[in-house]
């Protein structure tokens, strides 16, 4: 069936983007049959709906804690403009952006929450559904719509807390750069918005993979070279950069000393030809300007670790090239997608349950819910921290995406809670990790959709059973 | 179980229940109190039917039970030919409980436009009937204010706009003068006198006897949840052995005279007075004499 859908699409492989592909068809058939409900009850029940959840979004907007949640997000905000991190620009704005989007992410979370729980909980409580419940609504309708409505407010939060984090980060040159990183250079805005705020995509064609994405071995005095093949559009306009990621056997160290880089096309003068001390088990970028790879041709990375001394170190490399993909806004925006994708979970779970449970029970499903993903997601980033460690001074070549697979796996198993950071969290694109919209898509049809209404559903049901007029 | 099975239904038939039960449980299932036991009606189109009984006797259980808010332990009701959980009847249905459950940070004009569109009224439609509702229940100049600066009478005022929003063909009060001054009062029971004249079918839940006595077509009297009669109010409260005689301009002599005639035919006079006008009828004469006056 899916098969079918994806062929229905054009220009699509269905093995890469079916989520994609579903998501799409899922909302052109909700359409679909908000159209052609006989009589025109879908389009009615769709207004209907509406109204409840332009009233959840009133209510949501005169209550202290939308405003204390707000002001709580600003201030952590603040705070962290005001730190030094480690002295340079990116740090600075790496602080920013995960403070603010992390304290985004919980309260937005906890907003949702606390909204959801208290309005229906409330309403059964005071009467007020008695009057309400009365009218020609179903009362799925009534739960979807408040969950909507409190939806609503939540973006409306995390909007306003990215647009406040952009302004912030924006305004982090504005500061003196304490101290500068010997490798990239972050103090004004441009280099800043290149060097560390631009997530990028390292792919590389398939002809250069079996290549390029192992490690290799380089012996003190010998060099090595990675090949990469370019071609004018694969810039999309931004500087291309190579990323390295270099282990030696003085494990212990925190650099490479004396490494020598040359960085340039087949027989032509090197664009870039330097000998300098470079971090150990730490990716680092070097920039190729957009005007030199705007060319067809084959760009040569090759490293030479130095000789100098009775024991110079071997040393592991990787070479990447990485082609500009999301720059700081586009980043904020995927960040308020997974942000907002993660509140329309909450909501629609803790609306549905408010409405048999009461609210502190409520608040408490809801703290599980929040709480629950979150830690597995710590222990999943503790083990595949452990595993990467172990991956960068192995020389097993045979496959180093083993440790990836197991991560993945046990974040499978962990998800016990609904955890949208299948697409890697609001702030994975902080460690550099760029978010495809396909996975954007997975994560939206697998958390959202199928996760989201399915846990919902017990509480609907059991709601559409339940006496509200004791 | 049903042991009414003779009640009919016909078109005319707006609500109609049989052999209701409500048991009130406790969280683990138990029945803890029997609210409405065995109870039959039928309530024809146009008339204004009556629920009576002192506090507790199950007037308000059976409306929620007509309404959907609860569920029966036994018997059946049909609401405009439908289950009370249909959704689809609910368009035809309007309903003031004994308070006025609504949202305090909404003002009259707000409230009114929400159960609109729940109503899935048009636009126009909505703000017209907003307008003359708000109106007809004397909230006009205070239709902007939000509710919860409101008294209970205004509170109740817009209660009484929401059930009529939808140009219902069945409306349930739940007590709808309880609470009420008598200006207000009077007001509700002209406006559901109103309501008859249009054609609309009234269900009435009261412990106030004369209200019921003034508005009603037909009773159904509860008391402990089990029902005690039922009937016309003409028919129930005839007292068939005494005649009355009103006459104007009667001089103290005729009186006697008209005492000594009715001895001779046989007849046993109860009593002699001049007439009473209620104490209702006084106040209204006060307040409008007032009102002229301003």
């Amino acid at each position: 069936m899916l098969t079918f859908l994806a062929a229905m699409t054009p220009g699509t492989q269905p093995e890469e983007t079916w989520p994609a592909i579903t998501l799409v068809w899922v909302c052109i058939g909700t359409l679909l049959a908000i159209l052609v409900w006989p009589r025109g009850r879908g389009r009615r029940l769709a207004r209907q709906i509406f109204a409840v959840a332009v009233l959840a979004f009133r209510e949501g907007l005169r209550l202290k804690v939308l405003w204390t949640v707000a002001l709580m997000a600003l201030l952590l905000g603040g705070l962290a403009f005001f730190t030094d991190a480690d002295g340079t620009h990116a740090g600075r704005a790496f602080v920013i952006l995960n403070y603010c989007l992390s304290s985004g992410e919980v309260l937005g979370a906890m907003l949702v929450v606390l909204l959801s729980a208290l309005s229906v909980a409330r309403e059964i409580e005071s009467r007020v559904m008695h009057t309400f419940g009365t009218k020609p609504i179903p009362r799925w309708g009534i739960l979807l719509g408040k969950a909507l409505g409190f939806w609503s407010i939540e973006i409306l939060f995390i909007l306003g807390l990215a647009g406040f984090t952009a302004l912030l980060v924006r305004a982090v040159p504005m500061r003196p750069e304490a101290r500068s990183s010997g490798m990239t250079r972050t103090g004004t805005w441009k280099d800043l918005r290149r060097n560390a705020l631009t997530t990028r995509q390292f792919n590389v064609s398939d002809a250069e993979a079996g290549a390029t994405a192992r490690m290799k071995l380089i012996k003190a005095g010998s060099s090595q070279t990675w090949f990469f093949t370019t071609t004018p559009e694969m810039s999309k306009g931004e500087d291309v950069s190579v990323r390295l990621l270099l282990s030696s056997t003085v494990t212990f160290a925190s650099h490479i000393e004396n490494l020598g880089i040359k960085i340039g096309f087949e027989n032509e003068p090197l664009l870039i030809d330097v000998v300098k001390k470079v971090p150990q088990d730490r990716p680092f970028e070097l920039y190729i300007p957009v005007e030199q790879m705007n060319r067809n041709g084959r760009l040569a990375v090759t490293l030479i670790p130095s000789a100098k001394g009775k024991t110079a170190p071997s040393v592991a490399g990787s070479v990447k090239m990485g082609i500009a993909a999301d720059g700081l806004y586009a980043n904020l925006l995927k960040s308020v997608l997974l942000i907002a994708l993660q509140g329309w979970i909450l909501a629609i779970i803790t609306t549905s349950w408010s409405g048999i449970l009461s609210f502190p029970v409520t608040v408490a499903l809801g703290l599980i819910l929040v709480l629950g993903g979150e830690m597995s997601r710590q222990v999943l980033d503790i083990l595949q921290a452990g595993t990467q460690r172990a991956t960068t001074i192995s020389m097993d070549s045979a496959d180093v995406s083993v440790p990836k697979q197991v991560a993945d796996q046990l974040r499978f198993m962990l998800q016990l809670l609904p955890d949208f950071r299948v697409a890697g969290g609001p702030t994975a694109f902080v460690e550099g990790e760029f978010v495809s919209m396909w996975v954007l898509a997975k994560a939206v049809l697998m958390m959202g959709l199928v996760r989201g209404i399915g846990w919902a559903i017990p509480g609907i049901v059991l709601f559409q059973h339940r006496e509200v007029g004791r | 179980m049903p042991t009414e099975t003779t009640i009919p239904i016909d078109a005319d038939t707006v609500l109609w229940c049989s052999g209701l039960t409500k048991d009130f449980t406790d969280i683990w299932g138990r029945p803890t109190v029997r609210s409405l036991e065995d109870f039959s009606m039928s309530v024809q189109r146009g008339e204004i039917f009556g629920l009576l009984g002192p506090n507790g006797a199950g007037k308000t259980t059976t409306i929620k039970l007509i309404l959907g808010l609860i569920f029966p332990t036994a018997g059946q009701v049909r609401v405009l030919g439908a289950d009370p959980r249909d959704v689809e009847s609910k368009q035809r249905i309007g309903y003031l409980p004994e308070e006025s459950y609504l949202h305090r940070f909404l003002n009259a004009e707000e409230t009114l436009d929400l159960y609109g569109r729940l109503f899935d009224l048009p636009k126009e439609v909505r703000v017209e009937r907003s307008a003359k509702l708000i109106e007809r229940v004397g909230l006009k100049h205070a239709r902007k204010r939000p509710l919860k600066e409101y008294s209970k009478g205004m509170v109740r005022r817009v209660g009484l706009a929401t059930c009529l929003i939808n140009d219902p063909e069945l409306i349930l009060l739940d007590e709808p003068t309880s609470g009420m001054d008598p200006i207000l009062s009077r007001e509700i029971k002209d406006l559901i006198l109103d309501l008859r004249a249009q054609g609309k079918t009234v269900l009435l839940s009261s412990h106030l006897l004369g209200d019921v006595e003034d508005l009603c077509d037909r009773v159904v009297m509860l008391y402990r949840g089990r029902k005690q009669l039922e009937g016309k109010v003409s028919d129930l409260l005839e007292v068939g052995e005494v005649t009355e005689v009103s006459v104007k301009n009667l001089s103290d002599t005729a009186a006697q005279a008209i005492r000594a005639e009715a001895l001779k035919h046989g007849g046993e006079v109860v009593d002699t007075h001049r007439r009473r006008e209620r104490l209702e009828t006084l106040f209204m004469r006060v307040v409008e004499r007032e009102r002229s006056k301003n």
